[in-house]
């Protein structure tokens, strides 16, 4: 399996490319899912503590301060959930896609609620990581593997 | 002798230059804070490592801690050596940590993980040298 003793380049003819034989064992897949899994659960405690920075996140989609106030806790859950979930039981390739396509929501987001386009920049990983795991672990050609 | 196939080619190249943007975006980003946008919340991060806000202002040192991870944000997209991409891998914790530290939710180091996990992933990717001077090399 391609590992961390050589370059791509060098292992790139030698080692068969199995769906899902680059990520679904070792390091990769574990990098990969602690920093998605992480990555929830540090913004969903936000959400659950709550957080005034985010009222003009809300306001972009036209919803007033009363309400993001009570959705906050009810996103934060989710966000925690879906962490929770894709860490320690399994990262489904739905999940990842899930987690891929909220990041870029969230970090577009704030650049749209009037903060600096450098806040989205800073945030890159937030779906770019997610869509990794999801390619390392290779689109779903099923329901049955979008689950799995 | 297998043979990779040529979609397995494609997807390593896709999942290279992903991962290069996102170490290139944490960094680039999060020196904008400093060199561009001045964040009143760095001199927080310096005074933990004892920097005075006055020394600080002084010498102008956010500006130049805020360049230089811009400067290397953009040398990594294109020149993602090794030895590069475990430096940046460390800084990124190190420079996380400092917001706790300073005084932030520990929640706010927590969710930059994927910020500190992306450099060290594409290390891994890429492959982890065995030779001294590959640490060095593209």
């Amino acid at each position: 399996m391609v590992g961390p003793v050589a370059s791509p380049r060098e292992t790139a003819s030698l080692v068969p490319m199995r769906r899902g034989a680059f990520g679904d064992a070792g390091p990769l897949h574990w990098m990969l899912r602690v920093a998605c899994a992480a990555e929830f659960v540090g913004h969903g405690a936000f959400g659950i503590i709550t957080k005034a920075a985010w009222v003009p996140y809300f306001g972009v989609l036209g919803i007033p301060p009363e309400l993001a106030w009570k959705l906050m806790p009810v996103i934060g859950t989710i966000d925690i959930t879906v962490g929770l979930f894709v860490g320690f039981v399994r990262p489904a390739r739905v999940l990842l896609l899930y987690m891929a396509v909220w990041g870029l929501v969230t970090a577009t987001i704030r650049p749209l609620s009037g903060e600096s386009i450098w806040e989205f920049v800073e945030r890159v990983p937030n779906w770019a990581i997610p869509l990794a795991f999801l390619s390392v672990r290779g689109f779903g050609r099923s329901r049955r593997e979008w689950l799995a | 002798m297998a043979t990779e196939q040529p979609v397995a080619s494609i997807r390593r190249t896709q999942l290279d230059w992903l991962l290069r943007f996102a170490v290139a975006g944490a960094l680039v980003g999060h020196g904008a804070y400093g060199a561009v946008l001045a964040r009143a919340s760095w001199f927080g991060y310096f005074a933990v490592l004892g920097f005075s806000q006055s020394t600080v202002e002084s010498t102008g040192l956010v500006r130049i801690i805020g360049g230089a991870e811009i400067a290397l944000g953009v040398i990594v997209l294109v020149f993602p050596a090794p030895a590069l991409l475990l430096f940046l891998a460390a800084w990124k914790v190190f420079s996380e940590l400092l917001r706790p530290f300073a005084g932030e939710p520990f929640w706010e180091f927590v969710e930059r993980a994927s910020n500190m996990v992306a450099p060290l992933a594409l290390l891994y990717v890429r492959g982890w040298p065995v030779f001294i001077a590959k640490w060095f090399e593209t």
